[in-house]
């Protein structure tokens, strides 16, 4: 895989519920071993452009494909490749133990680094024996984080992840994410409010207002159109003023 | 096979109580019909015992809880956002599904009465019946068992009264033949309908939009957050009554709380009484009609 390959592509995509516009016309294309960061103000269609992506809602028209693949139509070979952290977690848990969640999940997996699991719950306190509902939300955000990353994929889409996750907990989520793109070039789409997060770890940025992209390219060139003073905050802030 | 293990581990973890209660069920009612029904089958005896009626109850909450547990386990990979993207979990979690629901109604065939003919035939639509039941209940708020959101009150009609299907073949089908074909024949196309456009949409992840759905649909979802709003109020409120009482007291209330919801245990005793009724009746009818 040469490094200019498109993993990720959304070609004039729209999705209404109803009325409502959600996205209008959205281009957007990632290419392997980018980290994106999408930003956008609450209802401003980041989490179903995401679930448009990965296939998980139908969209109203447009083309959306990972991996030269139609994403409504997904093969099992591309979902292999493929880790994703939803924004809500919605586990139906009953008893179930943590390690019990992951056994179950890494039997569909070809690969599943069991290791680097194991190292992920002792770095983030979580004990694999305790119950899942006992967890607090961002205990339950890690273990969906670690299942999304425990069979290595290649591609990786982020739904506001360090949402419920502590300072501590995020900033060892993202040296993991840097980590991870710095030894196997795993490509990431990160979508999250908090800015700063974004500005450790993304080289590029998607800036969604008003339900179409508003800007996407690279975050040092945006920072030097806005002034050298002003962070991703500001700039997000100015946008949507 | 390695899947299918774990979701056999993942549906004992999940719910051990109910999972060890399920398998003492089949395993008495098994031992039950070796040794001491040794000709005929558990609904096919000209009289009835208590210890038979018992069996039959408890091999009838056995293949209703066995349906409950694994469309439960079918309902979690579908509204588990972390497993949406899992490869071929879907597939595998239908065919699980489908392996062990047949076991099931094998195993229902050889325990009931197998040696005629109108019980197993009774059984299989009984089955269908399940199907269709569980594929409507278990997804009405994910995924669709129809193509559109056409003649909704036709469907809901169907939901509510399609145990006719089953119930007509206990019948004698020849006192009034047309009528009879007409029921099953509709009862089973339309759950063959049924199953198809379910597979497809349970497949391909084709779910039911929040945002687009039937208006009557989403009055039915909020009648269902009514009714849990009135159940977490009724909960609050007898808590509330258990800390006012004297503590001898207390015991039998939150006993009563805790097994039988905030109705408390009457308003079971008398479904439970109605309901047993209903069953007696049921099996005598059957009984007389069908193997006198």
């Amino acid at each position: 895989m040469e490094n200019n390959e498109i993993v990720l592509k959304l070609e004039n995509v729209s999705k209404s519920y109803g009325d409502k516009t959600v996205l209008k016309n959205i281009d957007l294309s990632i290419k392997k071993g980018t980290i994106m960061g999408l930003v956008g103000k609450n209802g401003s269609g980041k989490t179903t452009m995401i679930k448009g992506l990965l296939g998980l809602l139908k969209l109203d028209s447009g083309k959306a494909s990972l991996f030269d693949q139609n994403s409504w139509d997904l093969p099992s070979e591309v979902k292999q490749k493929l880790g994703y952290v939803p924004q809500a977690i919605n586990m139906f848990d009953g008893w179930m133990t943590v390690e019990g969640i992951i056994e179950y999940v890494s039997v569909f997996y070809d690969h599943w680094n069991s290791k680097k699991v194991d190292k992920l719950l002792n770095d983030w306190h979580i004990d694999p024996k305790s119950r899942f509902r006992n967890l607090s939300e961002g205990e339950k955000q890690k273990v969906a984080i670690i299942l999304a990353m425990g069979h290595e994929p290649e591609l990786y889409i982020f739904d506001e992840p360090v949402a419920s996750l502590d300072p501590v907990a995020r900033r060892s989520f993202i040296k993991e994410l840097i980590d991870l793109n710095l030894d196997s070039g795993s490509t990431m789409l990160f979508s999250t409010h908090i800015t700063s997060d974004l500005e450790r770890i993304a080289a590029d940025v998607a800036l969604l207002k008003d339900n179409e992209i508003h800007y996407v390219g690279d975050l040092a060139e945006l920072k030097e159109k806005f002034g050298e003073n002003m962070n991703l905050e500001d700039i997000f802030v100015e946008l949507n003023k | 096979m390695k899947s299918f293990l774990q979701m056999y581990k993942y549906i004992f973890r999940s719910t051990p109580k109910v999972t060890i209660s399920f398998l003492i069920m089949i395993v008495s009612t098994t031992i039950y019909k070796i040794f001491f029904l040794k000709h005929g089958g558990l609904y096919s005896l000209e009289s009835i015992t208590i210890a038979n009626i018992i069996f039959r109850i408890v091999f009838t909450l056995f293949i209703i809880g066995s349906y409950g547990m694994f469309f439960g386990l079918m309902r979690g990979v579908i509204t588990t956002s972390n497993f949406l993207l899992i490869p071929k979990i879907r597939k595998k979690a239908l065919s699980f599904t489908f392996v062990n629901l047949l076991g099931i109604y094998t195993c229902g065939i050889l325990i009931s009465s197998f040696d005629d003919p109108r019980s197993v035939l009774f059984f299989t639509m009984l089955n269908l019946w399940f199907l269709s039941f569980c594929m409507s209940l278990y997804f009405i708020d994910i995924t669709s068992v129809y193509r559109s959101n056409k003649y909704l009150i036709l469907k809901i009609f169907f939901f509510l009264f399609s145990i006719a299907g089953p119930l007509v073949v206990v019948k004698d089908p020849f006192k009034r033949p047309v009528l009879f074909i007409t029921i099953v024949s509709i009862f089973l196309i339309v759950v063959f309908y049924q199953i198809i456009n379910f597979l497809n949409h349970y497949i391909r992840l084709d779910l039911n939009d929040d945002k687009t759905k039937h208006k009557l649909a989403k009055n039915l979802d909020s009648f269902n957050d009514f009714i849990a709003d009135l159940t977490t109020g009724s909960y609050t409120s007898t808590v509330h009554q258990i800390k006012h009482i004297k503590l001898e007291k207390r015991y039998f209330k939150l006993f009563n709380i805790t097994l039988m919801g905030p109705i408390g245990i009457y308003p079971w005793l008398a479904i439970g009484a109605l309901s047993s009724t209903a069953y007696i009746h049921f099996i005598r009818e059957w009984s007389l009609n069908t193997f006198l």
